[in-house]
């Protein structure tokens, strides 16, 4: 009998805390004998699964973001190579880079996530405006809402990652319109080591207009604003869109009346510019200090993901894609279909944020971003913030 | 006898005495030594002291091969596992002293990993070059109070005070400051803009270009242009601008076209020139105070408000009153209190009940108060128990003391200043004690007052910094060697003032 309750999975993605045990459920009957646990560990997930590695505790399954995280932790010697487990040959091609360190596959992809603006159907038909596609389009739909005393956006700028993702967002679209995506993944090579800026090639002066504008459209209160009170103000109707990802749709099965749409952030006036900000999002790892009873019995619970009734708790429960082949988003509420239809007809534009080193999203763009919203921080010192943050803690 | 007491005396040492110094020593001397030690190296608090896998081939070679003694070898191989699967031996769970002897062990066959290596004093000399994160010293910055982006109605009027203090002054140029005070024109309520100016919508504008045929791929490059134009303050470039476009150029948008065209980017012009020249005066010079000088500004606010209102509240309840067993209560409670709980009470009171009841809407994330909301916090939370020392305090001076001052006339302010005050310095002592090394090591209130955004709003004190320094920046070297120079800087600063205040103490 396999005792497995001694450590929990920590779990960064704290709006699936609700959901997420009835997985760990499914499969502890399928599996009479092993236990999962989870913990909890919203925005620090990182810091202590550090902690927790350096001081030999780590639990033998984590959830972990894709790219940095991944790398950071298989370079450091603390996860397992899931290369040879069966269920890495039923994962997409596409989701593997953001998993991959020396040509090995260090976690398993769960799913895609888009980041873009969701928005209340009703109110948008209640005005008779459609899902806008251009910049323009987008000042225009928020005019209008203003008119009729609708705020457009539900703010988050208390804590910083959202305004982190904002940023980060507005960034990589600009650069990825202008040289693809393989030149994206060029520009993160390039600096690592120092060879490029973060203002190289892009309208920086556009980039905080754009903040500009988005936090002019918000509350007078956004600075006060939190995950709940944006959560509150777009369930309530008090504002018709946040920029968001799908992780903060209200889950349908609670709010079954409330309409929502998804659609790229449009921040130029080209709408073929216009892309989802989307990538792998969450994944699983293992960890390496497990013993081999544990380790064996957490690589059963990692390839049993696959299984149907796995897939049908992480769609339908859970309410997150998933990144095996086939699994079909049509079962899912309508902004997940939008999602994968608008990635599948005009692609996407990765999550650079995912793959600069930790700190430098955590303090150089979070921060960063949020004291420039609060009127604390100058552009040209958040570049060169960036700049340094990214050379001097990238760690080949 | 004699002969009976020194043996009681080495009985309890040995049961008492030594024990504690044991603990001591393994608990707090032991910590003190490693963390020197952690200083001196550059391990970002991650990577592993020793490998957690290495290749099987190398691990054995390199490794194993160079152990000599077999108990080591075997003791080695008791937490690393050859695991086949991975090609690697992997290291299990390993705590405690364990950590120390697999790392001497490795440390004996030369092994070093690059990412936790000793780097000397580097991290103590970086923090005292100032070659170490900005947000740590104090700084002069400008507050932006308008941005490019911001729209042209938020300058629609403008408080008087506002425009001559932090707009006037900073704008240079002479026509400059001719172009805005044509615009803005003073009213009781402040200056407000050119009504026309004012209702102009940038979407509007946008919006009347963006549809002419011809003109869908130059449109946005055009209206950004007339912007740019205007923020330069060069009229005639925009005509010139205008007359080069290759479709109007061309003659293929037709004259009235061509007149909406020059109507709208000419009022893009007059928005560039007003968001120009107010972005680049409209701000305010401001220091941000950094780590430190917030720290030095939280510990010498917190000290004299908590001795000082709970020596107040001490007197005060100093009476024969019939509430003051509760009034002591009432006023120790927020002590008793989490401060988990303390921070989340107060983060209503400030989010939903103060914007409800005053003028001022934005408390908590408004930069400008919350360094002081976290001291009033902080005082709130801790006076009741300064006040609970100093009561002690006041009530073993000897009555018939305060009697005889009574008869020989010091009343009122003499008495409490000739007689109270000194013999209440030991309370002041203990109490200066406590509150300078308490205030100097808070962390809670300012973590659960501002979870994730106390570095945005310019409130990390120093062991929020440290904090922050080893978990989220990765640089737990860095982190603890600021820790240790916390620790001299409380040692010294509370031990000058235990020396200070002792001299004071009056016998009695």
């Amino acid at each position: 009998m396999v005792v497995w309750a001694e450590r929990e999975i920590p779990n960064y993605k704290p709006e699936i805390t609700p959901t997420l045990p009835k997985l760990l459920d499914a499969f502890a009957k399928a599996n009479p004998g092993i236990t999962i646990v989870t913990e909890i560990h919203p925005n620090d997930g990182g810091a202590t699964n550090a902690a927790a590695a350096a001081a030999g505790k780590l639990p033998d399954i984590m959830q972990q973001p894709a790219y940095a995280a991944i790398v950071e932790n298989a370079k450091n010697g603390y996860i397992l190579d899931l290369s040879k487990q069966p269920i890495m040959a039923k994962v997409i091609d596409g989701a593997k880079p953001s998993v991959t360190y020396n040509g090995k596959l260090y976690a398993l992809p769960m799913d895609f996530a888009g980041i873009g603006i969701v928005y209340n159907k009703d109110i948008f038909a209640k005005y008779k405006l459609v899902a806008p596609t251009t910049y323009l389009e987008l000042q225009k739909v928020a005019d209008t809402l203003k008119k009729n005393g609708v705020t457009p956006f539900a703010g988050l700028l208390k804590a910083n990652w959202s305004i982190g993702h904002f940023i980060e967002m507005i960034h990589s679209s600009m650069l990825g319109s202008k040289v693809g995506n393989a030149g994206i993944f060029k520009f993160v090579a390039q600096m690592q080591v120092g060879e490029t800026s973060f203002d190289k090639g892009v309208d920086m002066a556009g980039i905080f207009k754009i903040m500009d504008w988005y936090k002019a459209n918000m509350a007078d209160n956004a600075a006060e604003m939190d995950w709940n009170e944006q959560q509150a103000a777009y369930i309530k109707g008090d504002a018709a869109m946040m920029v968001q990802g799908l992780w903060a749709l209200p889950n349908a099965k609670d709010y079954p009346d409330l309409k929502s749409g998804f659609v790229p952030f449009p921040w130029s006036n080209k709408a073929a510019d216009n892309r989802f900000f989307a990538d792998v999002d969450s994944t699983f790892t293992v960890s390496s200090q497990s013993t081999p009873e544990k380790q064996a019995a957490a690589l059963k619970f990692i390839n049993w993901l696959s299984s149907p009734e796995a897939i049908k708790i992480w769609t339908s429960d859970i309410q997150l894609t998933s990144t095996f082949k086939g699994a079909a988003v049509t079962s899912m509420p309508m902004p997940f279909q939008e999602l994968m239809a608008s990635v599948n007809k005009k692609g996407s534009y990765p999550w650079v944020f995912s793959m600069m080193p930790t700190p430098t999203f955590e303090q150089a763009i979070k921060n960063g971003a949020q004291g420039y919203m609060f009127g604390k921080a100058k552009p040209a010192d958040i570049v060169a913030e960036i700049n340094q943050s990214w050379k001097d803690n990238y760690k080949p | 006898m004699m002969v009976g007491n020194k043996r009681n005396e080495k009985i309890s040492f040995a049961i008492f005495v030594l024990p504690a110094l044991g603990l001591y020593l393994f608990f707090a001397i032991m910590p003190l030594f490693q963390g020197f030690w952690l200083s001196t190296t550059n391990w970002d608090g991650s990577a592993p002291w020793t490998p957690a896998q290495m290749p099987i081939a190398q691990f054995e070679s390199d490794i194993l091969g160079k152990i000599k003694k077999q108990s080591d070898k075997d003791f080695l191989l008791k937490y690393y596992i050859k695991d086949e699967g991975q090609g690697t031996y992997r290291k299990l769970e390993a705590y405690g002293l364990t950590r120390y002897r697999i790392m001497g062990i490795f440390g004996s066959v030369g092994y070093v990993n690059a990412d936790f290596k000793n780097i000397g004093l580097k991290n103590y000399s970086d923090i005292f070059a100032g070659k170490i994160d900005r947000r740590f010293f104090p700084e002069r910055y400008r507050e932006a109070r308008f941005q490019l982006g911001d729209p042209i109605g938020k300058l629609a009027l403008i408080p008087r005070n506002e425009f001559e203090r932090n707009i006037l002054p900073h704008i240079s140029g002479a026509d400059d400051l001719a172009y805005v005070k044509k615009i803005f024109s003073p009213s009781a309520q402040g200056y407000a803009l050119d009504p026309a100016l004012a209702a102009l919508s940038e979407v509007d504008l946008q919006g009347a270009i963006a549809g002419i045929a011809g003109l869908e791929n130059d449109w946005e490059a055009l209206y950004n242009d007339a912007l740019a134009i205007g923020a330069a303050g060069k009229r005639a470039d925009l005509d010139a601008r205008i007359a080069e476009t290759p479709a109007i150029a061309s003659r293929k948008i037709s004259a009235s076209d061509r007149d909406i065209i020059a109507s709208t980017l000419g009022k893009a012009y007059e928005i560039g020139q007003v968001k120009g020249i107010l972005s680049k005066a409209w701000y305010v010079e401001r220091l941000k105070w950094g780590v430190l000088l917030f720290t030095a500004i939280f510990v010498v606010s917190n000290v004299a408000l908590v001795n000082a209102l709970g020596m107040l509240l001490a007197l005060a309840l100093d009476t024969k009153m019939k509430t003051r067993n509760l009034l002591r209560s009432i006023f120790f409670i927020p002590n008793v209190l989490s401060m988990i709980i303390v921070a989340f009470v107060w983060q209503l009171v400030f989010r939903e009940l103060l914007p409800a009841i005053t003028p001022i809407k934005e408390w908590m994330m408004d930069p400008d108060l919350a360094p002081w909301l976290t001291i009033f916090v902080a005082v709130w939370q801790g006076v009741g128990y300064y006040t609970v020392i100093y009561l002690a305090g006041l009530q073993g001076i000897p009555l018939d003391i305060l009697e005889s001052a009574s008869l020989d006339g010091a009343t009122g302010s003499r008495r409490f200043f000739r007689i109270v005050l000194p013999l209440l310095v030991p309370a002041i002592t203990i109490c200066l004690f406590l509150s300078i090394s308490g205030a100097l090591k808070t962390f809670d209130i300012i973590f659960a007052l501002y979870p994730s955004n106390s570095t945005s709003m310019g409130i990390d004190n120093l062991t929020v910094n440290i904090f922050y320094d080893a978990f989220r920046d990765k640089h737990a070297g860095l982190a603890t060697a600021k820790a240790i120079l916390l620790l001299f800087a409380i040692a010294i600063i509370t031990g000058t003032q235990l020396v200070l205040t002792k001299r004071k103490e009056v016998e009695m």
